[in-house]
């Protein structure tokens, strides 16, 4: 693993703007059905559906269910079946089906959005699995069966968000990781699959 | 028969927002107007007493924008955007206009014209301009975007800032809604623009009114508005270094001092503020000497 140059606020700049180019996926009515979200512990993939909400609102676009919906799959669970089907799930998962979108991570979405300081200290080790339950407690005290109001949605993201920010620097060992470092301001640490993602974007 | 050369500064559109000291006001325009630069100033409706200082004079040059197309200014208001708007349209609205500059009355050149003009003439957009989101948190941060802010000094104006400390009960803004994906960006408030830069703003300024809508709350949005706009204006790799200096002095920026002159002319600005020739008309002497001539305030020692 090796260390990151720290990502330039302009490249991430650049990024975001490559999102851009979404409208020209959705159809001419904007609505979007949105499928395989992720579960509340997999705090990059709230991220993730964060930024898309961000930039399905910044668009105009309105979520909902239709016949001419364009469905957007986020990756877990069943393809669903869709008479048009987006696929974005997290970089390099193995796709089935439907039209791959071109476009980087829609959590680039949240950059500029979310504030930077106060500056950390030490190394936030984020875990192998996508389940922050291990690094924030408030996730072991919520039953996962338990349906969750926005507000402690917002809580939960908040929480993790105080985390990263309470660190210099970040291990990431996905790409997602190191996105949320970049968007809160924090250095990250370089695996092979983030150095590929940032290479390519 | 030898074509007249064109002064240093044709092309420039200088636009001067001042309310007071008009002898201090003067020495800029005066400045500007000998080098060819055109002026477009708006003063406070309240400040009566400018206005007349400065139709007595008749400065060549110089726009003076009609008391009834003016704004009651108030610190930290969405009356200053409007009032540069204003500036902004008005100038563009001139044939041969290259390059507009943002000033306050109290700004005064620290290079000669010729430097000037080929400092700020290289293609560039000469400004400040950082991401909110990176700003410390007694820089506002994007707080001056989440929440709504009362105009108005907060160090001297106990209830406005009581209002302000407050503000975030009502909640934050939606900022992915209210600016539509574009990247809250800050700096300084006074810029310098090329020509089409500036028209490109100001055509998404009338294809898109949601953007002045979400600004009218933003808290100082004259550090905002132009900035935020900018950064989402195509061609923004062409950013020069800023063309203003300014020395602050805890929250608001001090009237310069001779001390001051060599750290501004350090700078590598174009412009430095602010400048007061009733109580530091050593600093203005020094200022008005380095844009006279290359080499002009070292031969005075």
């Amino acid at each position: 693993m090796t260390a990151a140059p720290p990502v330039d606020a302009w490249q991430l700049q650049r990024i975001k703007r490559r999102l851009d180019a979404l409208p020209h996926w959705l159809g001419d009515d904007r609505q979007v059905c949105l499928a395989g979200e992720p579960p509340l512990e997999d705090i990059e993939g709230q991220f993730r559906l964060a930024g898309l909400r961000c930039l399905l609102a910044a668009l105009g676009a309105r979520i909902g269910q239709g016949a001419t919906a364009t469905t957007i799959w986020l990756g877990h669970g069943q393809v669903p079946l869709a008479p048009r089907l987006l696929l974005w799930p997290a970089p390099g998962q193995v796709l089935a089906s439907g039209i791959a979108l071109p476009l980087p991570d829609p959590m680039h979405a949240l950059w500029g959005l979310l504030e930077h300081h106060p500056p950390g200290t030490g190394t936030l080790h984020l875990p192998t699995l996508p389940d922050w339950r291990p690094l924030l407690p408030l996730l072991q005290r919520l039953p996962p069966w338990m349906p969750l109001p926005a507000r402690l949605r917002r809580a939960v993201l908040s929480r993790a968000q105080r985390l990263v920010r309470a660190h210099a620097e970040v291990v990431a060992p996905r790409p997602a990781g190191s996105i949320l470092a970049a968007i809160l301001g924090r250095d990250f640490l370089l695996t092979p699959a983030t150095q590929a993602y940032w290479q390519q974007w | 028969m030898v074509a007249p050369a064109s002064p240093p500064l044709a092309g420039f559109a200088c636009l001067v927002l001042a309310h007071d000291n008009p002898a201090q006001l003067l020495l800029l325009l005066r400045w500007l107007g000998e080098n060819g630069a055109t002026c477009h100033l708006h003063l406070d409706p309240r400040a009566a007493p400018v206005r007349a200082a400065v139709e007595a004079t008749a400065l060549p040059g110089v726009a003076l924008l009609p008391v009834a197309e003016s704004f009651r200014i108030e610190w930290g208001g969405y009356a200053m955007v409007r009032a540069t708007l204003a500036l902004l349209r008005a100038a563009l609205a001139q044939p041969g206009v290259q390059q507009v500059c943002l000033l306050s009355g109290t700004h005064l050149p620290l290079l000669p014209a010729e430097a000037l003009a080929r400092r700020l003439g290289d293609g560039r957009n000469h400004l400040d301009l950082r991401f909110a989101c990176m700003e410390p948190p007694d820089r506002e941060s994007l707080h001056r975007f989440w929440f709504r802010g009362v105009p108005g000094r907060q160090e001297t104006r106990p209830l406005v800032r009581w209002l302000n400390r407050h503000a975030w009960r009502l909640g934050p803004r939606d900022l992915a809604r209210g600016l539509r994906g574009l990247t809250p960006m800050v700096g300084s408030q006074w810029w310098h623009l090329t020509a089409p830069a500036a028209l490109e703003m100001l055509a998404f300024l009338d294809a898109n009114p949601w953007y002045e809508a979400f600004f009218l709350h933003a808290r100082i949005p004259d550090e905002s508005f132009f900035q935020t706009l900018l950064g989402a204006t195509p061609g923004i790799a062409a950013l020069g270094p800023p063309m203003s200096f300014q020395c602050m002095r805890g929250y608001s920026p001090a009237v310069l001092e001779a001390a001051d002159l060599p750290a501004a002319l350090a700078s590598g600005a174009a412009f430095a503020r602010k400048f007061d020739q009733r109580t530091q008309p050593e600093a203005v002497r020094l200022a008005l000497l380095a844009a006279q001539a290359e080499g002009a305030l070292t031969r005075a020692g």
